[in-house]
């Protein structure tokens, strides 16, 4: 590998290709990371938005009893391509995106391990999710059986039409897309970190894409095999969970959520690494507690593995107490998580700029999601609230308090870097007042009116059940997200357009993509700072006695 | 646990702390695999668990056996190569069909099992190979007519992928 040879040296590295960049048809045979990253977060924000009207239909029809907008089938189609969408084809590929531009770039590498399947698997994505939302196409309509498709609703008796078998289908080969992926990440952090890069110097980003890559391992290739039999049941006449022919139902439950609890580790781990990157910047303060969020983040992803069947406790098959035990005590390396990311902040210099907003956001959001979580661990609490409105704002509190804060958080931190200008600051700080607010209006809600026996997956309910005001307030809540995402879109065309110029490194940034010019050349590195600690560009900083050691955010609104 | 490593990276202990990190869960794995079948008697759940620590401790042997520390001749740039050429190269190596070698020329591989691809400009082959694989998901749903186009878009791609040269 000629530059391996070249950056040790710290020459300068030539770019190999000058041809002009930018067409189409550059686009569709890209090799390379950055742009493939680029193609991941764009598609996977065009299908947020796409899953996020859907749930906008939904509030709709709840915020009054009686069926006004769509029928029951038709609602039933909403949150199952809702929820399909938003966990398959958003979060999941956000990650990966995220992952494809940043991990060769945090571990000086000029690309991934394998750049072809690299674009194979942004394809392989797209691929899925047009077969998966391809339903809504067909005669019968999208698949309407939850995100979780349980059997026997997802035999042909109770669910007919091609939806399903489509969802099935654009799912496998999603699932594909995502084991190449972390096969891709898992090659590139174990064979292409620069000299000096040990594991225990790297980010904790990539740490915890690793785990995550990991995890997807070990999962997705149960989801496709569960997707294998379903799709056998239903087309090619087995039973493998049809019990009139000796199948077993609990059986997808067991595959499906071996595969679906380790998944939500899937969604998170990796925007636990980025609000991990996050918050030290912002703090003027080295991460505290380096390898405990590195062995927090393995005994996450090793818990996580053994934790599935606490979706299954009122099935009554499951062995409860054993599931209860292992759900809980992964609240004590997430605990780990929050003492680090605390004590981080602890006394620092914090600059409250729209990255460290959203990371604190993230923070506050993420600890209700997590502590309804050790609730719903304990079966007597879930025999109550199993399948209401509860565990909906459990986990939306997960994955939009947790995920999607963090994921905002990561497109303000790293947007400068990938295009070369700033963030609107203005902008992005009434996005974040606003989606905060909006996201707590729609789902603290929930909790009580799941508490109060609201069933979730339901088209209606009764005048006389008294959920009327709540789910008013929700559908409001709903709309002022709406109005938050379109302020966020509206921030970057702008920005995009006329931004401030980002420089190389507007955050006075620790981890190697702040040492490349933004956005980085082909192969990512004119000069890459020697590698003697898990701050590299700080290190470099001050070695070369630049503005200071501690640099310091210099972007709007700082000092 | 092991704290910081030294700064001579690349080194065998480096290669080490990569495969601890499946060590350790494929022991997580027995431990918890064996406690649940023993409060449960379930046998999906204690299948892929197990299955899941069998696959793990595999791949920590096989790469215990192959992973090899990188040395100075690993970095010199070689000449352009296909996927097929390293396929080829790879068959030659185990069954002395490598004319190189057996020439005794500069052997073109190099002694890694990870192998660094090379960095393609552009591959077109990447996005044929999705939409063979679009084709042939379709099929599964509306037909095994279009796994005729399908199958040929997919094999064309896979020969163009494997012979296009990489540096």
């Amino acid at each position: 590998m000629a530059t391996v040879d070249s950056r040790e040296r710290g020459t300068a590295v030539a770019p190999q290709h000058d041809r002009p960049k930018g067409g189409v048809v550059d686009w569709l045979t890209t090799t390379d990371h950055k742009k493939i990253g680029i193609l991941y977060l764009v598609s996977a924000v065009g299908f947020f938005l796409f899953s996020g009207l859907l749930s906008l239909v939904i509030r709709a029809e709840l915020a009054a009893p009686g069926l006004q907008i769509v029928g029951h089938q038709e609602y039933n189609e909403l949150f199952t391509m809702h929820g399909t969408g938003m966990v398959f084809f958003f979060v999941v590929p956000t990650a990966i995106g995220l992952g494809n531009y940043f991990v060769p770039l945090q571990i000086g590498a000029p690309d991934v391990a394998y750049p072809r399947l690299n674009a194979f698997t942004y394809w392989l994505y797209i691929a899925g999710g047009l077969i998966t939302f391809s339903g809504f196409l067909t005669a019968g309509g999208a698949a309407a059986v939850g995100w979780t498709g349980y059997a026997p609703l997802s035999s042909n008796t109770f669910s007919p039409g091609a939806g399903v078998d489509l969802w099935i289908v654009g799912l496998l080969l999603s699932g594909v897309s995502g084991i190449l992926g972390a096969i891709n990440f898992m090659a590139t952090i174990f064979g292409m970190r620069v000299p000096g890069m040990t594991m225990f110097r790297m980010p904790i980003f990539c740490w915890n894409i690793l785990v995550t890559s990991g995890l997807i391992l070990f999962t997705f290739p149960v989801l496709s095999a569960a997707f294998a039999m379903l799709y056998i049941d239903r087309q090619i006449g087995g039973f493998f969970f049809d019990p009139s022919a000796g199948g077993d139902p609990i059986l997808w439950q067991h595959l499906f959520w071996f595969f679906g609890h380790p998944e939500v580790y899937i969604m998170i781990l990796p925007f636990f690494g980025v609000v991990t990157e996050i918050i030290p910047v912002f703090s003027r303060k080295p991460v505290f507690g380096y390898s405990g969020f590195v062995f927090a983040t393995l005994l996450i992803g090793g818990y996580s593995l053994s934790v599935w069947a606490h979706h299954m406790f009122t099935t009554g098959a499951v062995n409860n107490p054993f599931f209860a035990a292992t759900s809980m005590i992964i609240a004590v390396p997430t605990g780990v998580k929050f003492f680090n990311w605390i004590a981080t902040m602890w006394r620092g210099k914090i600059s409250m700029q729209t990255p460290m907003l959203f990371s604190v956001g993230f923070l506050f959001m993420f600890l209700i999601g997590g502590i309804t979580g050790v609730f719903l661990a304990s079966p007597p609490i879930d025999y109550h609230v199993h399948d209401t409105y509860y565990v909906v704002a459990h986990f939306h509190y997960v994955l939009f308090g947790g995920s999607v804060f963090a994921i905002f958080a990561a497109f303000y931190y790293w947007i400068p870097k990938i295009s070369g200008r700033l963030m609107n600051e203005g902008l992005g700080k009434l996005h974040f007042w606003l989606l905060i607010i909006g996201f707590n209006m729609t789902f603290f809600p929930m909790h009580v009116l799941g508490l109060n026996g609201m069933n979730r997956r339901i088209a209606d309910y009764s005048s006389a059940s008294g959920f009327q005001p709540l789910n008013i307030l929700a559908t409001a809540g709903a709309g002022i997200l709406a109005l938050a995402v379109t302020v966020f879109l509206i921030n970057f065309f702008v920005s995009m357009r006329k931004g401030e110029p980002a420089g190389d490194d507007p955050w006075g940034g620790y981890s190697l993509e702040w040492a490349t010019t933004s956005p980085p050349p082909p192969h990512n590195f004119h000069r890459i700072p020697p590698v003697h600690s898990e701050r590299p560009v700080f290190d470099d900083r001050a070695n070369r006695g630049g503005a200071g050691a501690g640099g310091g955010p210099r972007g709007p609104g700082s000092g | 646990m092991a704290g910081p490593a030294p700064a001579a990276a690349h080194g065998g202990r480096a290669v080490v702390e990569e495969l601890r990190f499946f060590l350790r869960i494929a022991v997580y794995l027995v431990v918890i695999g064996t406690i649940y079948w023993f409060v449960s008697y379930e046998v999906a759940g204690t299948l892929l668990l197990l299955f899941g620590a069998v696959a793990t401790g595999f791949f920590v042997v096989a790469a215990r056996i192959s992973f090899q520390p990188k040395t100075p001749e690993d970095l010199v740039p070689r000449p352009p190569s296909s996927g097929l050429h390293r396929m080829t190269g790879v068959f030659g190596r185990y069954f002395a069909f490598d004319d190189e070698n057996a020439a005794g020329g500069e052997p073109t591989e190099a002694p890694l099992a990870l192998e660094e691809e090379g960095f393609p400009e552009s591959s077109i082959w990447p996005l044929a190979a999705a939409l063979a694989a679009l084709l042939l998901g379709l099929g599964l749903v509306f037909g095994p007519w279009l796994w005729i186009p399908g199958l040929a878009l997919g094999a064309s791609s896979m020969w163009g992928w494997l012979t296009q040269l990489t540096a």
